[in-house]
């Protein structure tokens, strides 16, 4: 059987793996949430206000043609209920006869079985599910992650990313609590005698400064789930953590957190627990954004008015998310206002922010719009009249409609971009331009208190282009994009389990950098082949308490990758000599390979507030980032996917871990070491050939990576000083065959000692002030051994990659936020001042050894190698005390 | 293009800086021959240089004195002789010159050890006319527009304006320009740093010597400007040692160019 025979019976097998496996889940899904058999479905007409059983079946017999068999002797034929003159679907009237005679029914072929309630079952029988949303009151704005806690039962749950909670206890008489971070707790007391379903509705805090959180919030909770390596940050402590500019930055502000790591000053690039930048997946409303910068990394591209939730995995990341080896940064937009029209801006220096947000039709649809314009073309154009364009932009919004108390639907659209181009002669101009864009259409369906779905269609774009000129449309251009289908179940059939399943289809096109002449391919230069890939995933996961003590999630997610034409694929030797190419044509599958990513993290609980935690978990890569930049900024960032040459990466991670949490004070102290190790990690040979070049795969090298590390945060969220710290102890190598002679390397982002540091001080109702400060040891970098000199130019010499390390990083930023009104009221309006490097401190992003000093402090490449030119070793930091100011409005 | 690219700098650099540092090597004496040698098609003395790396930016290289050199078209070879007062310099007789379609293979014995590079000519392009453009200091001096056109090459340019009345101290009335065409797309070269600028008066003296670059010749010019000229930009790449042609660990490169020459007279 040939190689691609092979493939296509291997593509079929695994379609029909797909397809079992869907089958099985749907059987699953069926077993909980008893659809209507097709004779439940006629609809009775009861006209009685006060009927018996018996006369009610006689009368449902009549109209539907439907006989019932049952015991007279067992049930309770004579007793009454009272129906108003209704027409009502069989299926609603029979479970409305079951909930009030304690019946169960069941449909064999054309008649209809009644019995009473069996035995008891301890474990289902006397239990009663409690199911709805969780929203705030005001808007009706779902509520992701916040907590139900009965606290007589030391019991309770989350709402999943779509405010749904759901919870399964005994029949009884509680009191119980909701909580979100910002919001007053609620208190309810409820005779929970059958299934419920109701939203909870919570207040905003009266407090006037909202809480912080960057540490995991609902703290009960978060000791008793068996989680690890995972934060919720608040979007509204992004407004306090003092800014570049004052533009509150959602992946910028991932830096106080132990584990991750920034490139450094002015970049947009992090790194989580060892891993490379590209294996972070970052989901905004589902949807990927492959380059969340603007202005080359100074800003990250998210508006924090924008965002309702942050939810950040270091590590053991749920069976429904996969793609990346390190993390995933999981925003979720603003749904919009259910109840009434809200508006909010903000002038910075840099850049002014909008958002308007409405219902359009009360308690059932919303919208949500906002944006993000820059402001510093008018300082350019003045500078040179060259300057045709200089701008960055956001644009997100969301429409969200719920149809019924069932279904709900929400369509979110992102589009950011930024455009830099001069005229450069007549009537050309040239340019740059990158962008992201995004569509989400999800749709929510509650099939019973036990069974929710989430259903998502969403299409992203990201795509970079370098115009020689913007008229003649002479571009150079690469671009990623994917159309994905997924559907995602959460099934809660019994107290102690939450299964999770689901399953869903990507498609990929990728475009790995090419020249357009004209919008058309230019064959003048080299041709690198377009690449077009089909995923398929399936999932399946459960959150199961096992004992009082011990509760474990375990689950197994299944990804296929298919590469599929039309495309070129080049053949190499064993030097990595090209030597053969094969041509496939459009949709024919010609590699693929399949991987199984187990999950498993286990909680034991020593108490109500302390627990152990440990997880195990596999992830894998199909994506890639080809870029041999050392940079901190984004350049022209070209993806390809795994394929003939390019290995799928792979990682294992092991985490063990604790939380601590202290009641009365409301100090969270958590605690985990991790191990990590990476195969088929990318590097370059020297000097690589990265634009334009068909054969880019023998410029790649694939080795190992692993890292560990110890993370320790504290936090305290109550109170008027309040505020997190977290230290880092970690190690990151990297060994590959072919580079470094074979031995292994620290990695750039290897920073062996972290710590970061926030405090927020209210200082009165209309004045708070927050501070932070990082620390960390100075990243890896290769530096000269030596030089020498060839035809007058200095050469350095390296023996050894990342012999070297940068200074130690360190910075302090400061701010303080006053609000102008004296009192709280619809119109509100502050002030902000900040202060980004507060001591200014040099840290240094570049060291250069090849520069000489033409002027006081001005440093040129020598173009005079007569007299052999002076070079000096030189540094370049990106920021020094940086003041900004902005004002920002909210009318509710 | 270029200016785009500046401005997104200057944004950067609103606040940014760069500075002299104290920066010391953390290695111990790197013990690599370094060649510099190339043969060319002129009748001159064909020129090989020998010396040791250097600890710290700006040193003194220690020449290697003493070497057996040797260059061989497999028909002829040249004995290359050590030129009195310029320890490191091996020198080839005056008549000495390179064939184009021939080998040329690069012979050093230094005690025990045996060094071998082997490289070959391709032809040269004619020079352009130079293109010579006023500095922006000053309309009395002018600088020379880079060529850039055609199969790749390198150039050395000698300038000097020693005999003009411009020049008030010799030791600095003259200067020496290395420019380089590939045909390499790079990130780094686009986004290259900024270089000084070498500005002459009028009366000034230029001669250009365009050589010719066989591919891995070209491989080896792009790799030194990755880690010369085209280092230090915003979009810098990976450092790693430039690539050599020459056996046994040692460093450098040997070359075999066709050469044109022209002199121009600033007027």
């Amino acid at each position: 059987m040939s190689k691609s025979e092979a493939n296509k019976t291997g593509s079929i097998r695994n379609i029909l793996v797909i397809i079992i496996m869907v089958f099985m889940m749907c059987m699953v899904i069926q077993g909980h949430s008893q659809p209507s058999h097709p004779v439940l479905s006629g609809k009775i007409s009861i006209h009685a206000q006060e009927i018996t059983l018996r006369e009610l079946l006689k009368i449902i017999s009549v109209q539907s043609g439907i006989r019932f068999s049952y015991n007279p002797a067992k049930l309770p034929v004579d007793s009454s209920l009272t129906l108003k003159g209704e027409v009502a679907p069989l299926k609603d009237l029979l479970d409305r006869i079951s909930a009030e005679f304690d019946l169960v029914y069941e449909v064999v072929e054309k008649q209809i079985v009644l019995k009473p309630v069996g035995p008891s079952n301890p474990l289902t029988d006397n239990k009663v599910t409690l199911s709805g949303f969780i929203r705030d009151a005001e808007s009706r704005e779902i509520l992701i992650g916040a907590t139900l806690f009965f606290p007589g039962l030391n019991k309770g749950t989350l709402s999943n990313s779509f405010g749904f909670y759901s919870i399964t206890l005994p029949r009884g008489s509680y009191t119980f609590s909701a909580s979100y971070i910002g919001y007053d707790e609620i208190n309810f007391e409820s005779i929970l005698d059958r299934d419920q379903t109701f939203d909870l509705l919570l207040d905003r805090s009266e407090t006037v400064m909202e809480e912080i959180v960057v540490v995991p919030d609902q703290n009960d909770i978060f000791v008793q789930t068996s989680q690890m390596s995972n934060l919720k940050m608040n979007p509204g402590d992004l407004k306090q953590i003092p800014a570049f500019f004052g533009e509150g930055d959602v992946i910028k502000s991932l830096q106080s957190i132990p584990g991750i790591k920034l490139y450094g000053d002015g970049s947009t690039l992090f790194f989580v627990r060892g891993g490379e930048r590209d294996q972070n997946m970052i989901l905004l409303d589902d949807a990927p954004i492959y380059n969340p910068s603007h202005l080359l990394g100074l800003f990250s591209t998210f508006i924090p008015e924008g965002v309702k939730n942050i939810n950040i995995y270091k590590g053991d990341i749920p069976s429904r998310y996969g793609g990346r080896l390190s993390s995933l940064v999981d925003i979720r937009t603003n749904d919009g206002n259910l109840n009434k029209f809200s508006l909010n801006g903000t002038l910075g220096m840099l850049s002014t922010r909008m958002g308007i947000e409405s219902p359009i039709v009360r308690e059932k649809a919303s919208f949500f719009i906002s944006a993000r314009m820059s402001q510093v073309a008018w300082f350019f154009k003045r500078l040179n009249n060259q300057v045709k364009d200089f701008y960055f932009y956001d644009l997100n919004s969301k429409f969200n409609w719920k149809i019924n108390d069932k279904n709900r639907i929400f369509l979110t659209f992102y589009s950011g971009s930024d455009l830099y181009s001069e005229k450069s002669n007549g009537e050309s101009s040239s340019g740059i331009n990158w962008g992201n864009n995004s569509l989400t259409f999800r749709w929510n369906h509650i099939f019973s208190n036990k069974v929710f779905s989430n259903t998502t269609l969403y299409a992203s774009n990201y795509n970079y282009s370098l115009y020689t000129s913007i008229e003649q449309k002479n571009f150079w251009n690469s671009q990623i994009d994917n159309l994905t289908l997924k559907t995602d179940f959460s099934i809660f059939p019994n107290p102690e389990m939450i299964l999770y399943a689901g399953m869903g289809f990507t498609g990929h096109n990728i475009n790995p950098g090419n020249f357009y002449i004209n919008n058309q391919l230019n064959f003048n230069v080299p041709y690198v082949s377009e690449k077009h890939s089909r995923e398929w995933t399936i999932y399946a996961e459960n959150d199961h308490q096992i004992t009082k003590k011990v509760r474990i999630r375990y689950g197994l997610r299944m990804s296929i990758w298919e590469n599929t034409g039309e495309a070129i694929e080049i053949e190499y030797d064993n030097n990595l000599n090209p030597v053969d190419s094969s041509y496939y044509s459009a949709g024919k599958s010609y590699h693929h390979f399949i991987n199984i990513e187990p999950r498993i993290s286990l909680n034991y609980q020593i108490n109500k507030t302390f627990s152990l935690k440990g997880s195990y978990s596999r992830n894998t890569q199909y994506l890639h980032l080809i870029n041999n930049s050392i940079s901190p900024f984004t350049s022209l960032d070209v993806w390809l996917p795994s394929g003939p040459n390019i290995p799928d990466q792979k990682a294992h991670q092991v985490a063990a871990g604790l939380v601590q949490h202290f009641s009365k004070s409301g100090i969270l102290i958590s605690g985990e070491v991790y191990y990590k190790r990476m195969k088929n990690q990318i590097d370059y040979v020297n000097h690589a050939e990265m634009l334009l070049n068909p054969f880019i795969a023998a410029e790649m090298r694939f080795g190992n990576a692993w890292s560990y590390g110890l993370e320790v945060s504290a936090e305290k969220k109550r109170g008027r000083i309040r505020g997190w710290m977290g230290y880092t102890l970690s190690k990151v190598w990297r060994q590959f065959p072919e580079i470094n002679e074979g031995r292994k390397y620290p990695a750039f982002y290897d920073r062996p000692h972290e710590i970061s540091l926030t405090v927020i001080y209210d200082l009165n109702s209309r004045i708070n002030c927050s501070l932070n400060w990082y620390f960390s040891s100075g990243a890896a970098i290769t530096t000269p051994s030596g030089f020498y000199y060839y035809q007058e130019h200095t050469l350095p010499f390296y023996e050894e990659k990342n012999n070297d390390r940068l200074p130690d990083y360190h910075r302090m930023d400061a701010s303080i936020e006053f609000r102008l009104n004296k009192k709280s009221t619809r119109f509100r309006h502050y002030i902000g001042l900040s202060i980004f490097n507060l001591y200014g401190q040099k840290n240094p992003v570049f060291l250069n050894f090849n520069k000489t000093e033409t002027k006081p402090n001005e440093f040129r490449i020598p173009g005079n190698l007569g007299a052999m030119p002076d070079l000096s070793s030189t540094q370049t930091y990106i920021y020094n005390i940086i003041p900004s100011i902005n004002y920002h409005f909210q009318l509710n | 293009m270029k200016k785009i690219y500046k401005y997104l700098i200057l944004i950067i650099m609103i606040t940014s800086c760069e500075e002299k540092i104290n920066w010391e090597t953390n290695s111990g004496q790197i013990t690599r021959l370094v060649v510099d040698g190339i043969i060319t098609n002129e009748r001159i003395r064909q020129q090989v240089s020998l010396f040791l790396p250097v600890k710290n930016l700006n040193e003194t290289p220690y020449p290697v004195s003493g070497a057996l050199v040797v260059i061989t078209d497999q028909e002829d070879f040249y004995l290359l002789s050590e030129e009195p007062g310029i320890p490191g310099t091996y020198l080839t007789e005056d008549t000495v010159q390179g064939v184009l379609g021939k080998v040329y293979t690069l012979y050093i014995r230094i005690r025990e050890y045996e060094f071998f590079a082997n490289s070959y000519m391709v032809p040269v392009g004619l020079l352009q006319k130079p293109n010579i453009l006023p500095c922006d200091l000053n309309d009395q001096y002018f600088h020379l527009l880079p060529e850039s056109a055609g199969d790749p090459f390198m150039m050395h340019i000698y300038i000097d304006w020693k005999n003009t009345s411009y020049c008030s101290d010799d030791m600095s009335c003259h200067a020496r320009i290395n420019h380089y065409h590939l045909n390499s797309i790079d990130v780094n070269e686009f986004f290259k740093p900024e270089k000084e600028t070498v500005c002459f008066p009028l009366g000034t003296r230029i001669i250009r010597r365009k050589f010719s670059l066989n591919p891995e010749h070209q491989q080896f010019v792009r790799s030194m400007l990755m880690e010369t000229e085209w280092r230090g930009g915003i979009f810098d790449v990976q450092q790693g040692n430039v690539i050599t042609n020459l056996s046994q660990g040692a460093i450098g490169y040997f070359a075999a160019s066709t050469v044109v020459t022209d002199t121009t007279l600033v007027e």
